[in-house]
Protein backbone atom coordinates (compact mmCIF):
# COMPACT_ATOMS: atom_id res chain seq x y z
CA UNK A 1 0.00 0.00 0.00
CA UNK A 2 1.16 3.44 -0.78
CA UNK A 3 0.74 5.08 2.52
CA UNK A 4 -1.01 5.16 5.78
CA UNK A 5 0.47 8.52 6.46
CA UNK A 6 -1.32 9.91 3.47
CA UNK A 7 -4.48 8.58 4.97
CA UNK A 8 -3.57 10.48 8.08
CA UNK A 9 -3.33 13.60 6.08
CA UNK A 10 -6.54 14.39 4.47
CA UNK A 11 -8.56 13.38 7.41
CA UNK A 12 -9.01 16.51 9.35
CA UNK A 13 -11.05 18.45 6.91
CA UNK A 14 -12.26 15.85 4.49
CA UNK A 15 -15.86 15.15 5.19
CA UNK A 16 -15.91 18.30 7.23
CA UNK A 17 -19.56 18.36 6.37
CA UNK A 18 -19.86 15.72 9.03
CA UNK A 19 -21.33 16.81 12.32
CA UNK A 20 -23.85 15.59 14.81
CA UNK A 21 -27.45 16.70 14.47
CA UNK A 22 -27.56 20.33 15.47
CA UNK A 23 -30.83 20.58 17.29
CA UNK A 24 -33.35 17.78 17.37
CA UNK A 25 -36.02 19.27 19.60
CA UNK A 26 -36.84 22.98 19.48
CA UNK A 27 -35.92 24.95 22.57
CA UNK A 28 -38.39 26.82 24.69
CA UNK A 29 -39.00 30.38 23.65
CA UNK A 30 -36.19 32.59 24.87
CA UNK A 31 -33.90 29.70 25.76
CA UNK A 32 -30.32 29.81 24.53
CA UNK A 33 -28.15 26.74 24.25
CA UNK A 34 -24.45 26.48 23.55
CA UNK A 35 -23.02 23.13 22.40
CA UNK A 36 -19.61 21.80 21.54
CA UNK A 37 -19.39 18.68 19.39
CA UNK A 38 -16.44 16.42 18.75
CA UNK A 39 -16.24 13.41 16.50
CA UNK A 40 -16.60 12.22 12.96
CA UNK A 41 -16.40 9.22 10.65
CA UNK A 42 -14.44 6.28 11.99
CA UNK A 43 -11.37 5.31 10.02
CA UNK A 44 -8.28 3.15 10.23
CA UNK A 45 -5.41 5.23 11.56
CA UNK A 46 -2.32 3.09 11.25
CA UNK A 47 -4.17 0.05 12.57
CA UNK A 48 -6.31 1.90 15.10
CA UNK A 49 -9.96 2.73 14.51
CA UNK A 50 -10.59 6.28 15.62
CA UNK A 51 -13.11 9.00 14.80
CA UNK A 52 -11.98 11.95 12.77
CA UNK A 53 -11.23 14.73 15.20
CA UNK A 54 -13.78 17.14 13.81
CA UNK A 55 -15.19 19.72 16.14
CA UNK A 56 -17.75 22.47 16.05
CA UNK A 57 -19.51 24.95 18.29
CA UNK A 58 -23.23 25.64 17.98
CA UNK A 59 -25.43 28.29 19.49
CA UNK A 60 -29.19 27.85 19.36
CA UNK A 61 -31.96 30.22 20.34
CA UNK A 62 -35.62 29.45 20.98
CA UNK A 63 -37.23 32.12 18.89
CA UNK A 64 -40.67 30.70 19.47
CA UNK A 65 -41.72 27.57 21.32
CA UNK A 66 -41.73 25.57 18.12
CA UNK A 67 -39.03 27.37 16.20
CA UNK A 68 -35.38 27.52 17.17
CA UNK A 69 -32.62 29.17 15.20
CA UNK A 70 -29.09 27.83 15.29
CA UNK A 71 -25.69 28.71 13.94
CA UNK A 72 -22.45 26.76 14.05
CA UNK A 73 -18.78 27.25 13.43
CA UNK A 74 -16.58 24.28 12.58
CA UNK A 75 -13.59 24.82 14.81
CA UNK A 76 -11.33 22.12 13.36
CA UNK A 77 -11.81 23.66 9.96
CA UNK A 78 -10.95 27.06 11.40
CA UNK A 79 -7.65 25.73 12.72
CA UNK A 80 -6.82 24.85 9.13
CA UNK A 81 -7.77 28.23 7.81
CA UNK A 82 -11.23 27.33 6.56
CA UNK A 83 -14.13 29.38 7.88
CA UNK A 84 -17.02 26.93 7.83
CA UNK A 85 -20.26 28.12 9.29
CA UNK A 86 -23.83 26.95 9.02
CA UNK A 87 -27.16 28.50 9.84
CA UNK A 88 -30.51 26.82 10.16
CA UNK A 89 -33.64 26.33 12.16
CA UNK A 90 -35.47 23.48 13.84
CA UNK A 91 -39.21 23.08 14.08
CA UNK A 92 -41.50 20.26 15.09
CA UNK A 93 -43.66 18.91 12.29
CA UNK A 94 -45.63 16.36 14.27
CA UNK A 95 -46.31 15.38 17.84
CA UNK A 96 -48.26 12.34 18.93
CA UNK A 97 -51.12 13.00 21.31
CA UNK A 98 -49.34 11.50 24.30
CA UNK A 99 -46.20 13.29 23.15
CA UNK A 100 -44.15 10.12 23.27
CA UNK A 101 -43.09 10.63 19.70
CA UNK A 102 -42.46 13.69 17.58
CA UNK A 103 -40.93 14.57 14.26
CA UNK A 104 -38.76 17.61 13.64
CA UNK A 105 -36.94 19.08 10.69
CA UNK A 106 -33.78 21.15 10.53
CA UNK A 107 -32.75 22.74 7.24
CA UNK A 108 -29.36 24.43 7.23
CA UNK A 109 -27.17 26.40 4.88
CA UNK A 110 -23.40 25.83 4.94
CA UNK A 111 -20.87 28.44 3.92
CA UNK A 112 -17.16 27.73 3.60
CA UNK A 113 -14.30 30.06 2.76
CA UNK A 114 -10.60 29.36 2.99
CA UNK A 115 -8.11 32.04 3.82
CA UNK A 116 -5.46 30.58 1.52
CA UNK A 117 -6.97 31.11 -1.92
CA UNK A 118 -10.39 32.41 -0.89
CA UNK A 119 -12.35 29.59 -2.44
CA UNK A 120 -16.01 29.69 -1.45
CA UNK A 121 -18.35 26.77 -1.13
CA UNK A 122 -22.05 26.65 -0.33
CA UNK A 123 -24.24 23.64 0.20
CA UNK A 124 -27.53 23.03 2.00
CA UNK A 125 -28.44 20.23 4.33
CA UNK A 126 -31.70 18.95 5.71
CA UNK A 127 -32.26 16.81 8.79
CA UNK A 128 -35.37 14.89 9.80
CA UNK A 129 -35.57 13.41 13.29
CA UNK A 130 -38.04 11.30 15.19
CA UNK A 131 -37.58 11.95 18.90
CA UNK A 132 -39.08 10.83 22.15
CA UNK A 133 -38.74 11.28 25.90
CA UNK A 134 -39.87 7.74 26.46
CA UNK A 135 -36.77 7.04 28.58
CA UNK A 136 -37.54 9.91 30.92
CA UNK A 137 -38.21 13.63 30.85
CA UNK A 138 -34.53 14.52 30.83
CA UNK A 139 -33.52 11.93 28.24
CA UNK A 140 -34.07 12.63 24.56
CA UNK A 141 -33.87 9.61 22.30
CA UNK A 142 -33.85 10.29 18.61
CA UNK A 143 -33.26 8.72 15.23
CA UNK A 144 -33.32 10.29 11.85
CA UNK A 145 -31.77 11.14 8.59
CA UNK A 146 -29.38 13.84 7.47
CA UNK A 147 -29.12 14.92 3.88
CA UNK A 148 -26.37 16.99 2.30
CA UNK A 149 -26.92 18.40 -1.14
CA UNK A 150 -24.20 19.18 -3.66
CA UNK A 151 -25.52 21.88 -5.98
CA UNK A 152 -22.56 22.01 -8.32
CA UNK A 153 -22.69 19.98 -11.50
CA UNK A 154 -18.93 20.00 -11.81
CA UNK A 155 -16.05 18.81 -9.73
CA UNK A 156 -12.31 19.26 -10.22
CA UNK A 157 -11.08 19.59 -13.81
CA UNK A 158 -14.61 20.25 -15.09
CA UNK A 159 -15.52 16.61 -14.61
CA UNK A 160 -19.14 15.73 -13.94
CA UNK A 161 -20.05 15.80 -10.26
CA UNK A 162 -21.70 12.43 -9.60
CA UNK A 163 -22.88 13.05 -6.04
CA UNK A 164 -25.74 15.46 -5.49
CA UNK A 165 -27.50 13.82 -2.57
CA UNK A 166 -25.51 12.43 0.31
CA UNK A 167 -27.72 10.92 2.98
CA UNK A 168 -26.79 9.71 6.42
CA UNK A 169 -28.75 7.84 9.08
CA UNK A 170 -28.23 8.49 12.73
CA UNK A 171 -29.45 7.76 16.21
CA UNK A 172 -28.58 9.50 19.42
CA UNK A 173 -29.31 10.10 23.06
CA UNK A 174 -29.18 13.41 24.89
CA UNK A 175 -29.13 13.46 28.66
CA UNK A 176 -29.97 16.77 30.28
CA UNK A 177 -30.14 16.44 34.07
CA UNK A 178 -29.93 20.19 34.60
CA UNK A 179 -28.73 23.12 32.55
CA UNK A 180 -25.98 20.95 31.11
CA UNK A 181 -26.62 18.37 28.46
CA UNK A 182 -24.57 15.44 27.20
CA UNK A 183 -25.07 13.73 23.89
CA UNK A 184 -23.82 10.75 21.96
CA UNK A 185 -24.79 10.12 18.37
CA UNK A 186 -23.98 7.29 16.00
CA UNK A 187 -24.16 7.86 12.30
CA UNK A 188 -23.97 5.86 9.10
CA UNK A 189 -22.69 8.43 6.64
CA UNK A 190 -23.15 8.18 2.90
CA UNK A 191 -24.41 4.58 2.84
CA UNK A 192 -25.07 4.84 -0.89
CA UNK A 193 -21.55 5.86 -1.83
CA UNK A 194 -18.56 3.61 -2.34
CA UNK A 195 -15.75 3.94 0.16
CA UNK A 196 -13.27 2.12 -2.07
CA UNK A 197 -10.52 3.53 -4.24
CA UNK A 198 -9.93 6.51 -1.98
CA UNK A 199 -7.11 7.50 0.30
CA UNK A 200 -8.97 6.91 3.55
CA UNK A 201 -9.93 3.52 4.99
CA UNK A 202 -13.32 4.34 6.50
CA UNK A 203 -14.91 1.91 8.93
CA UNK A 204 -18.12 0.60 7.50
CA UNK A 205 -20.13 -2.62 7.62
CA UNK A 206 -20.15 -2.60 3.83
CA UNK A 207 -18.01 -1.22 1.03
CA UNK A 208 -20.07 1.93 1.17
CA UNK A 209 -20.10 4.93 3.48
CA UNK A 210 -18.64 5.27 6.92
CA UNK A 211 -19.76 4.84 10.50
CA UNK A 212 -19.37 7.91 12.66
CA UNK A 213 -19.51 8.70 16.34
CA UNK A 214 -20.03 12.12 17.90
CA UNK A 215 -19.97 13.41 21.45
CA UNK A 216 -21.44 16.72 22.52
CA UNK A 217 -21.66 18.75 25.64
CA UNK A 218 -23.78 21.84 26.04
CA UNK A 219 -25.34 24.27 28.41
CA UNK A 220 -28.66 26.03 28.40
CA UNK A 221 -29.19 29.62 29.40
CA UNK A 222 -32.78 30.38 30.26
CA UNK B 1 -20.62 34.87 23.36
CA UNK B 2 -18.54 37.89 22.45
CA UNK B 3 -15.47 36.14 23.83
CA UNK B 4 -16.29 32.95 21.93
CA UNK B 5 -16.62 34.83 18.66
CA UNK B 6 -13.32 36.55 19.32
CA UNK B 7 -11.59 33.26 20.03
CA UNK B 8 -12.98 31.70 16.85
CA UNK B 9 -11.90 34.69 14.82
CA UNK B 10 -8.41 34.49 16.29
CA UNK B 11 -8.25 30.78 15.51
CA UNK B 12 -9.21 31.44 11.92
CA UNK B 13 -6.87 34.37 11.38
CA UNK B 14 -3.93 32.69 13.06
CA UNK B 15 -4.60 29.31 11.54
CA UNK B 16 -1.56 27.93 9.88
CA UNK B 17 -2.19 24.22 10.15
CA UNK B 18 -1.85 22.53 6.78
CA UNK B 19 -1.71 18.91 5.93
CA UNK B 20 0.91 19.24 3.21
CA UNK B 21 3.83 17.76 5.10
CA UNK B 22 1.73 14.71 5.91
CA UNK B 23 1.15 14.07 2.24
CA UNK B 24 4.57 12.54 2.03
CA UNK B 25 5.50 9.12 3.31
CA UNK B 26 9.28 8.90 3.39
CA UNK B 27 11.47 6.85 5.63
CA UNK B 28 15.16 7.28 6.27
CA UNK B 29 17.97 4.80 5.79
CA UNK B 30 21.67 5.06 6.52
CA UNK B 31 22.66 2.96 3.53
CA UNK B 32 21.02 1.50 0.46
CA UNK B 33 20.85 -2.27 0.35
CA UNK B 34 19.26 -2.87 -3.05
CA UNK B 35 19.11 -6.65 -3.58
CA UNK B 36 19.82 -7.20 0.11
CA UNK B 37 16.84 -5.11 1.20
CA UNK B 38 14.75 -7.69 3.03
CA UNK B 39 11.64 -5.72 3.84
CA UNK B 40 8.33 -5.54 2.01
CA UNK B 41 8.37 -4.25 -1.56
CA UNK B 42 5.59 -3.68 -4.07
CA UNK B 43 6.71 -6.36 -6.46
CA UNK B 44 9.20 -9.21 -6.48
CA UNK B 45 11.46 -9.72 -9.46
CA UNK B 46 13.23 -12.99 -10.38
CA UNK B 47 17.01 -13.24 -10.29
CA UNK B 48 17.19 -13.26 -14.07
CA UNK B 49 16.59 -9.51 -13.93
CA UNK B 50 19.37 -8.83 -11.42
CA UNK B 51 21.85 -6.16 -12.38
CA UNK B 52 25.62 -6.24 -12.09
CA UNK B 53 26.15 -4.00 -9.06
CA UNK B 54 29.31 -2.64 -10.69
CA UNK B 55 26.92 -0.76 -12.95
CA UNK B 56 25.05 0.79 -10.01
CA UNK B 57 26.23 4.04 -8.51
CA UNK B 58 24.73 6.25 -5.84
CA UNK B 59 25.92 9.85 -5.69
CA UNK B 60 25.03 13.25 -4.32
CA UNK B 61 22.95 15.78 -6.17
CA UNK B 62 22.50 19.37 -5.09
CA UNK B 63 18.92 20.53 -5.32
CA UNK B 64 17.43 23.95 -4.76
CA UNK B 65 13.70 24.61 -4.97
CA UNK B 66 14.10 28.31 -4.29
CA UNK B 67 13.09 27.92 -0.68
CA UNK B 68 15.51 25.31 0.56
CA UNK B 69 18.63 23.64 -0.68
CA UNK B 70 19.09 19.93 -0.12
CA UNK B 71 21.71 17.33 -0.86
CA UNK B 72 19.84 14.38 -2.25
CA UNK B 73 20.83 10.95 -3.48
CA UNK B 74 20.81 10.09 -7.15
CA UNK B 75 21.15 6.60 -8.58
CA UNK B 76 22.38 5.59 -11.98
CA UNK B 77 22.18 2.06 -13.33
CA UNK B 78 24.25 1.58 -16.45
CA UNK B 79 27.44 2.75 -18.09
CA UNK B 80 27.91 6.46 -17.39
CA UNK B 81 30.54 6.67 -20.09
CA UNK B 82 27.81 6.03 -22.63
CA UNK B 83 25.71 9.03 -21.58
CA UNK B 84 27.26 11.14 -24.32
CA UNK B 85 26.81 8.34 -26.87
CA UNK B 86 24.09 9.43 -29.33
CA UNK B 87 22.62 5.91 -29.33
CA UNK B 88 22.39 5.52 -25.56
CA UNK B 89 18.98 6.21 -24.03
CA UNK B 90 18.05 6.80 -20.42
CA UNK B 91 14.86 6.15 -18.49
CA UNK B 92 14.47 8.57 -15.57
CA UNK B 93 12.33 6.78 -12.99
CA UNK B 94 10.44 9.01 -10.53
CA UNK B 95 9.32 6.70 -7.77
CA UNK B 96 6.21 6.81 -5.64
CA UNK B 97 5.51 8.07 -2.17
CA UNK B 98 6.72 5.11 -0.19
CA UNK B 99 9.93 5.03 1.86
CA UNK B 100 12.96 5.26 -0.42
CA UNK B 101 14.83 3.77 -3.40
CA UNK B 102 15.41 0.41 -1.75
CA UNK B 103 11.66 -0.07 -1.71
CA UNK B 104 11.51 0.67 -5.43
CA UNK B 105 14.70 -1.15 -6.37
CA UNK B 106 12.85 -4.12 -7.96
CA UNK B 107 11.06 -1.69 -10.26
CA UNK B 108 14.26 0.20 -11.03
CA UNK B 109 16.27 -2.88 -11.92
CA UNK B 110 13.38 -4.20 -13.96
CA UNK B 111 13.57 -1.06 -16.10
CA UNK B 112 17.28 -1.73 -16.54
CA UNK B 113 16.13 -4.82 -18.46
CA UNK B 114 13.99 -2.96 -20.99
CA UNK B 115 15.02 -4.09 -24.47
CA UNK B 116 17.83 -6.18 -23.08
CA UNK B 117 19.90 -6.06 -19.92
CA UNK B 118 21.40 -2.59 -19.54
CA UNK B 119 20.35 -1.55 -23.01
CA UNK B 120 19.06 1.63 -21.43
CA UNK B 121 20.54 3.58 -18.59
CA UNK B 122 18.17 4.05 -15.66
CA UNK B 123 18.35 7.09 -13.44
CA UNK B 124 16.44 7.44 -10.21
CA UNK B 125 16.67 9.47 -7.04
CA UNK B 126 15.34 9.81 -3.56
CA UNK B 127 13.40 13.02 -3.19
CA UNK B 128 14.41 15.26 -0.32
CA UNK B 129 13.54 13.61 2.98
CA UNK B 130 13.40 10.13 1.47
CA UNK B 131 16.04 7.47 2.09
CA UNK B 132 19.45 9.08 2.42
CA UNK B 133 18.39 12.40 0.94
CA UNK B 134 18.50 15.37 3.25
CA UNK B 135 15.76 17.94 3.59
CA UNK B 136 12.03 18.01 4.02
CA UNK B 137 9.61 16.82 1.33
CA UNK B 138 7.52 19.37 -0.52
CA UNK B 139 5.87 19.69 -3.90
CA UNK B 140 8.37 22.27 -5.08
CA UNK B 141 11.11 20.05 -3.71
CA UNK B 142 9.91 17.14 -5.84
CA UNK B 143 10.28 19.21 -8.95
CA UNK B 144 13.64 20.65 -7.95
CA UNK B 145 15.03 17.24 -7.04
CA UNK B 146 14.09 15.64 -10.35
CA UNK B 147 15.40 18.72 -12.12
CA UNK B 148 18.71 18.16 -10.34
CA UNK B 149 18.76 14.61 -11.68
CA UNK B 150 18.08 15.85 -15.20
CA UNK B 151 20.82 18.44 -14.84
CA UNK B 152 23.24 15.71 -13.79
CA UNK B 153 22.33 13.67 -16.87
CA UNK B 154 22.86 16.70 -19.04
CA UNK B 155 26.22 17.39 -17.44
CA UNK B 156 27.25 13.86 -18.40
CA UNK B 157 26.34 14.45 -22.02
CA UNK B 158 22.75 13.24 -22.32
CA UNK B 159 20.55 15.08 -24.79
CA UNK B 160 16.79 15.61 -24.75
CA UNK B 161 16.10 13.17 -27.56
CA UNK B 162 17.52 10.33 -25.46
CA UNK B 163 15.70 11.06 -22.18
CA UNK B 164 12.50 9.20 -21.30
CA UNK B 165 10.73 9.92 -18.05
CA UNK B 166 8.66 7.41 -16.08
CA UNK B 167 6.52 8.61 -13.18
CA UNK B 168 4.80 6.22 -10.81
CA UNK B 169 2.04 7.53 -8.54
CA UNK B 170 3.51 10.54 -6.69
CA UNK B 171 6.36 10.44 -9.19
CA UNK B 172 3.88 11.35 -11.88
CA UNK B 173 3.93 14.91 -10.51
CA UNK B 174 7.59 15.71 -11.31
CA UNK B 175 7.39 13.60 -14.48
CA UNK B 176 4.57 15.76 -15.82
CA UNK B 177 5.92 19.04 -14.48
CA UNK B 178 9.38 18.60 -15.97
CA UNK B 179 7.99 17.39 -19.29
CA UNK B 180 5.69 20.37 -19.60
CA UNK B 181 7.95 22.99 -18.03
CA UNK B 182 11.50 21.80 -18.73
CA UNK B 183 14.44 23.97 -17.79
CA UNK B 184 17.25 22.03 -19.34
CA UNK B 185 16.57 18.70 -21.02
CA UNK B 186 13.08 18.01 -22.33
CA UNK B 187 12.03 14.38 -22.01
CA UNK B 188 11.21 12.86 -25.37
CA UNK B 189 8.42 10.62 -24.13
CA UNK B 190 6.48 10.22 -20.91
CA UNK B 191 5.32 7.08 -19.12
CA UNK B 192 2.83 7.50 -16.29
CA UNK B 193 1.83 4.61 -14.08
CA UNK B 194 -1.14 5.17 -11.73
CA UNK B 195 -0.83 8.96 -11.85
CA UNK B 196 -2.61 11.50 -9.68
CA UNK B 197 -5.07 13.76 -11.43
CA UNK B 198 -4.56 16.34 -8.71
CA UNK B 199 -4.60 16.81 -4.97
CA UNK B 200 -8.05 18.33 -5.39
CA UNK B 201 -9.42 15.14 -6.94
CA UNK B 202 -8.00 13.19 -4.03
CA UNK B 203 -9.83 15.49 -1.63
CA UNK B 204 -13.11 15.38 -3.53
CA UNK B 205 -13.03 11.60 -3.87
CA UNK B 206 -12.92 11.32 -0.12
CA UNK B 207 -15.26 14.19 0.67
CA UNK B 208 -17.95 13.28 -1.91
CA UNK B 209 -18.90 16.91 -2.30
CA UNK B 210 -16.77 19.15 -4.49
CA UNK B 211 -14.90 21.07 -1.83
CA UNK B 212 -11.85 22.95 -3.05
CA UNK B 213 -8.54 21.20 -2.49
CA UNK B 214 -7.25 24.30 -0.73
CA UNK B 215 -9.47 23.42 2.22
CA UNK B 216 -7.09 20.59 2.95
CA UNK B 217 -3.73 21.25 1.41
CA UNK B 218 -1.67 23.79 -0.46
CA UNK B 219 -0.28 21.00 -2.62
CA UNK B 220 -1.59 20.98 -6.18
CA UNK B 221 0.00 18.03 -7.98
CA UNK B 222 -2.13 19.24 -10.85
CA UNK B 223 -1.25 16.67 -13.50
CA UNK B 224 -4.71 16.78 -15.06
CA UNK B 225 -4.30 20.43 -15.92
CA UNK B 226 -0.62 20.43 -16.83
CA UNK B 227 -0.90 17.44 -19.14
CA UNK B 228 -3.10 19.54 -21.44
CA UNK B 229 0.04 21.26 -22.67
CA UNK B 230 2.16 18.13 -22.95
CA UNK B 231 3.67 17.75 -26.40
CA UNK B 232 5.38 14.44 -25.77
CA UNK B 233 3.84 11.06 -26.54
CA UNK B 234 2.27 9.49 -23.47
CA UNK B 235 2.05 5.89 -22.31
CA UNK B 236 -0.41 5.59 -19.45
CA UNK B 237 -0.72 2.45 -17.35
CA UNK B 238 -3.28 2.10 -14.58
CA UNK B 239 -4.78 -0.80 -12.63
CA UNK B 240 -8.51 -1.19 -13.01
CA UNK B 241 -8.60 -2.19 -9.35
CA UNK B 242 -6.49 0.71 -8.12
CA UNK B 243 -7.65 1.05 -4.54
CA UNK B 244 -5.80 4.27 -3.85
CA UNK B 245 -5.98 6.52 -6.89
CA UNK B 246 -9.12 5.58 -8.72
CA UNK B 247 -8.54 4.91 -12.39
CA UNK B 248 -11.79 6.71 -13.15
CA UNK B 249 -11.22 9.93 -11.27
CA UNK B 250 -7.43 10.14 -11.58
CA UNK B 251 -5.88 8.20 -14.46
CA UNK B 252 -8.67 8.54 -16.98
CA UNK B 253 -8.79 12.31 -16.47
CA UNK B 254 -5.06 12.64 -17.03
CA UNK B 255 -5.22 10.49 -20.15
CA UNK B 256 -8.25 12.33 -21.51
CA UNK B 257 -6.62 15.72 -20.97
CA UNK B 258 -3.45 14.81 -22.86
CA UNK B 259 -3.93 16.52 -26.21
CA UNK B 260 -2.72 13.55 -28.22
CA UNK B 261 -2.70 12.25 -30.81
CA UNK B 262 0.23 10.10 -29.73
CA UNK B 263 -1.02 8.59 -26.52
CA UNK B 264 -1.46 5.00 -25.47
CA UNK B 265 -3.49 3.57 -22.61
CA UNK B 266 -3.06 0.25 -20.86
CA UNK B 267 -5.79 -0.49 -18.32
CA UNK B 268 -4.78 -3.59 -16.44
CA UNK B 269 -7.46 -5.86 -15.08
CA UNK B 270 -6.69 -7.15 -11.59
CA UNK B 271 -3.96 -4.62 -10.89
CA UNK B 272 -4.19 -2.42 -7.81
CA UNK B 273 -2.21 0.71 -7.17
CA UNK B 274 1.07 -0.96 -6.40
CA UNK B 275 1.32 -4.22 -8.29
CA UNK B 276 0.71 -3.43 -11.95
CA UNK B 277 4.02 -4.79 -13.33
CA UNK B 278 3.65 -7.97 -11.31
CA UNK B 279 0.04 -8.51 -12.38
CA UNK B 280 1.11 -8.10 -16.00
CA UNK B 281 3.85 -10.64 -15.33
CA UNK B 282 1.41 -13.11 -13.79
CA UNK B 283 -0.99 -12.72 -16.68
CA UNK B 284 1.68 -13.03 -19.39
CA UNK B 285 4.21 -15.58 -18.21
CA UNK B 286 6.75 -13.18 -16.81
CA UNK B 287 7.92 -9.61 -16.80
CA UNK B 288 8.96 -9.64 -20.45
CA UNK B 289 5.51 -8.53 -21.52
CA UNK B 290 5.71 -5.42 -19.31
CA UNK B 291 9.25 -4.73 -20.48
CA UNK B 292 8.20 -5.12 -24.11
CA UNK B 293 5.41 -2.59 -23.65
CA UNK B 294 7.90 -0.07 -22.31
CA UNK B 295 10.46 -0.88 -24.98
CA UNK B 296 7.97 -0.66 -27.82
CA UNK B 297 6.77 2.72 -26.61
CA UNK B 298 10.28 4.09 -26.34
CA UNK B 299 11.58 2.69 -29.56
CA UNK B 300 8.65 3.18 -31.91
Amino acid sequence: MLTKILINTLILLILNACAASRLVEPLHQGEVQLNATFGGPLFDYDGYIIPMPLSSVTIAHGWRDNLSLHGSVHTTSAIFGVFHTEFGFTTTLYKSKNRDLALSMSPSAHFMLDKWEHHFKFYPSFDLNFFSHVLGPNKLLYAGMSNWFELSNERAHAEKQPNHWIPAFHSGLTYQPDLWNYNIELKYIAPLHSNKDIVIDYLSPTDRGALGVYLSIGRSFK
Amino acid sequence: MKHLSTYLLIIFVCACARLDSNLYNPSKVTEYKFDNFNQETDISVPEQYDIDMNLVEVFDLESDDGEAKATIKGLFVGDQDLLSDPDYKVILYCHGNRDHMDYYWPRIKLLANVGSKNQYGVMSLDYRGYGMSAGKPSESGLYADVRAAINWLQSKGLSSDRLYIYGFSLGSAPAVELSVNPETLTPKKVILEAPFASAEVMVQDAALIAIPGTYVTNAKIDNANKVKSMNQPLLWLHGLDDDFLSIKTHGEVVFKNHPGPDKTALRVEGATHTNLPQILAEQNDGYDYYLTIIHDFISK
